[in-house]
């Protein structure tokens, strides 16, 4: 294996593929960054079994080939070079890689490339393609809302559900759910129901920087595994095996009072409330009456403060309270400048969602409080 | 005889008066209080298998080597004659209640923080403010009560500051009273070994001896940057309690920082349903517990002890504490599977829960449960 590459763009891949080799792995080849010659350049490839993670990167091949490199030392190194032509070549009788570039003259010690455990990659199964842009606004929406509490490993996944080209992602850590619906270009008969670890949906933005158009994704037959890819990077994962709760149920379908908000505003407001809000369950209390909505928060050691903030309220009157950070994580994913809160009593969920549109929805259950 | 140490003449008021109250042997005294038989014999409380560990030892026993912890069959080896009692853990409870009786004649319940059945911290402040009553009264009135009423003896120390009460009781023990007088403890605790500071490990210990810091004298007048170049930020920390410095209230609303169950098997396990059955029977009787105490939690961990003695834990946070002994299961059973490499033996398992929390009266509703 020879070939010529630019470090920058080499240490960019590296951090992104390195974020899926996990820190505590009982197979010491894990640790490792699987570099192979292709026909586009050098391809990358990290994975901890559960998720992968690939990159393709521009380089003049000399001689194909293909080795396994440590991935911290290799990433921490090429983070350091100077912006010259970076030359790597394997010497294969000891599994020594040099690289040079600039003054350094460096040999990495390497384990062979068929040591590298086949990740988890679907050549077969269902195909569909979804606009990069969306699905990326869409996992941002709702990773938010997914858990990480493993003791429940199915919400630590999202939910995705495919019904031909209608696509809903889900996520709910039991208090508060977030859902995003979307279109995508598939077959009319595909339906499926996956459940995609979150953390695995979470690398996509930065796997995915940079690239454009659709992404492309394959689930595999057995429905054990997702794939995605856009351009010249692919991430894939194991899916999560169990049954996502009915979450359809817990999405109020009336409600009494509904008020609307700018967002901005309302956002700032909350931030600086919830900061007397310190307590475990980090209390907000929201009372809407006509034309304002008034929040306040109190920490008997701390003090207590209270605002205002002009708002169109229908309905009745309403006293409830929510942890501040679940209203703040929905709001700062929230695009619509305007934003519709809708209420039925203090002891049932809240409804968070742009105004005149279906498309996201945030749900969350209320504290209960002595009010 | 009660034996009082470090009363330096010198009478600073007392900012804070802090007792920390440990039973001594507290195991073994209650089967030898309730048994003369045991009396002035070597005693141990150990379980019925053949591989039960020592739960408590006598100050008897305690002579001819033996401690907690150790192999049933090697303290046999220590101390030929020695006298095994099973664990009887519904008379330590009922005695450690009859104790907090006690203690709560001298104080409030929010002013008592207990540590463990047979240990607790003591905020006797309100009764030695305005001169009523002195701090070595009240620690002596409180061993007086412990003796003529439960039959045990106790080991207090007695500081401004629950560091230095504890370090103080911990140092005459058994049957123990030590006074540090307020404006002396950075002087009292200066000779002592960096050890006797909680939350510094053997690592930290070795790291602050290579700088050449020894006692906790040595700790305390260091350089504090220099020991946050050595330990990190919690260097600084450190050297405050070292110097006395240690302001830490009496929580009596804080429970239990643990609570944990664990069985030794006759012979090794291998069998993962075999294990995920002892899990689910220890993991009952700590639901049972939880409830018992009224509190929830939200770290299950899970510990296996294996047949070379190495020890493997692993830990599984909720989101929202519970004590809902399914779900307890589950975090455990997902615990186990991140500790135990199938088909590996396995000798003894242990499951605790942490992160224990009072159910808050501001209530997280859930959206599926």
């Amino acid at each position: 294996m020879k070939l010529t590459c630019q470090p920058h763009v080499l240490s960019q891949a590296l951090q992104i593929v390195s974020r899926a080799i996990s820190t505590r792995t009982t197979l010491p080849i894990l640790n490792n960054i699987l570099l192979e010659t292709t026909s586009e350049g050098l391809s990358l490839t990290a994975t901890n079994l559960e998720i992968g993670i690939r990159k393709v990167i521009p380089a003049e091949v000399a001689d194909e080939g293909s080795t396994t490199a440590p991935a911290r030392l290799l990433t921490d190194f090429v983070a350091t070079l100077p912006e010259a032509p970076l030359e790597m070549e394997l010497d294969t009788s000891n599994q020594t890689l040099s690289v040079r570039c600039g003054r350094f003259d460096t040999h990495i010690k390497c384990i062979e490339a068929d040591e590298f455990p086949p990740g988890p990659r679907p050549d077969e199964g269902d195909r569909l393609a979804i606009p990069l842009e969306s699905l990326l606004g869409a996992i941002e929406q709702t990773q938010i809302a997914a858990s990480t509490d493993e003791a429940r490993p199915v919400l630590t996944g999202e939910l995705l559900q495919i019904a031909g080209p209608r696509l809903i992602l889900v996520a709910t850590d039991g208090h508060r759910l977030a859902e995003r619906r979307l279109t995508a270009v598939t077959s009319e008969e595909l339906e499926a129901s996956l459940i995609v670890p979150a953390r695995a949906l979470g690398e996509l933005p930065r796997a995915f920087r940079g690239e454009s158009g659709d992404v492309e994704v394959l689930v595999s037959k057995a429905r054990n595994q997702i794939f995605f890819r856009a351009g010249t990077s692919e991430v894939t994962s194991r899916l999560i095996d169990g049954n996502y709760p009915n979450y359809a149920q817990v999405i109020p379908s009336k409600s009494s009072t509904s008020v609307r908000l700018a967002t901005g505003d309302l956002m700032q407001t909350v931030k600086a409330v919830s900061l007397f809000a310190r307590d475990s369950a980090n209390v907000i209390r929201i009372r809407a009456q006509q034309g304002s909505v008034m929040l306040s928060a109190t920490t008997n050691e701390v003090g207590d403060s209270r605002a205002e903030l002009g708002a169109e309220v229908d309905g009745s009157e309403i006293q409830i309270a929510f942890n501040a950070r679940y209203v703040l994580d929905a709001l700062s994913v929230m695009e619509a400048e305007q934003v519709e809160f809708k209420f039925d009593g203090p002891l049932s969920p809240g409804l968070i969602k742009p105004p005149g549109s279906d498309d996201y929805l945030y749900v969350i259950m209320p504290v209960r409080v002595a009010m | 005889m009660w034996q009082t140490a470090f009363t330096v003449p010198r009478s600073d008021p007392w900012p804070r008066t802090i007792l920390h109250v440990d039973l001594d042997a507290f195991y073994t005294s209650v089967h030898q209080r309730d048994d003369p038989a045991l009396r002035g014999k070597p005693v141990v409380v150990a379980g019925r298998s053949r591989r039960a560990v020592v739960m408590g030892a006598s100050y008897e026993a305690r002579s001819h080597g033996v401690h907690s912890a150790m192999p049933l069959h090697e303290a046999r080896e220590h101390c030929p004659e020695l006298i095994v009692v099973p664990p009887e853990s519904s008379r330590y409870r009922e005695t450690s209640r009859q104790v907090h009786a006690i203690f709560r004649r001298f104080t409030s319940p929010e002013k008592i923080e207990a540590v463990a059945l047979d240990e607790a911290y003591l905020d006797v402040t309100v009764r030695t403010r305005h001169g009523t009553s002195s701090p070595e009264d009240v620690a002596r009135r409180i061993k007086y009560t412990i003796h003529t009423e439960v039959g045990l003896t106790a080991s207090v120390g007695v500081a401004t500051s629950k560091l230095v009460a504890k370090i103080a009781g911990a140092s005459r023990k058994p049957d123990g009273l030590v006074l540090v007088l307020p404006g002396t403890e950075a002087d009292f605790l200066a000779p002592l070994p960096i050890g006797v500071i909680p939350g510094l490990g053997p690592k930290s210990e070795e790291r602050l001896r290579l700088v050449g810091v020894r006692s906790v004298g040595d700790l305390a007048g260091q350089e504090t940057q220099r020991l946050i170049q050595v330990m990190g930020t919690g260097g600084a920390v450190l050297q405050r309690l070292a110097q006395g410095r240690d302001r830490s209230p009496v929580d009596g609303s804080r429970p239990a920082k643990t609570i944990s169950a664990e069985t030794t098997f006759e012979y090794d396990v291998t069998d993962r349903a075999l294990l995920e059955d002892a899990l689910r029977d220890l993991v009952e009787k700590l639901t049972e517990r939880l409830r018992s105490d009224g509190v929830r939690a939200r770290t299950v961990y899970v510990k296996l002890k294996l047949p070379d003695f190495r020890l493997v834990s692993r830990q599984v946070s909720r989101t929202s504490p519970t004590d809902d002994g399914e779900a307890i299961f589950r975090a455990a059973r997902s615990a186990l599977e991140k500790s135990h490499v199938e088909s590996r033996a396995v000798r003894l398992i242990g499951v605790g829960v942490s992160g224990l929390v009072h159910p808050q009266p501001e209530l997280q509703m859930t959206l599926f449960d």
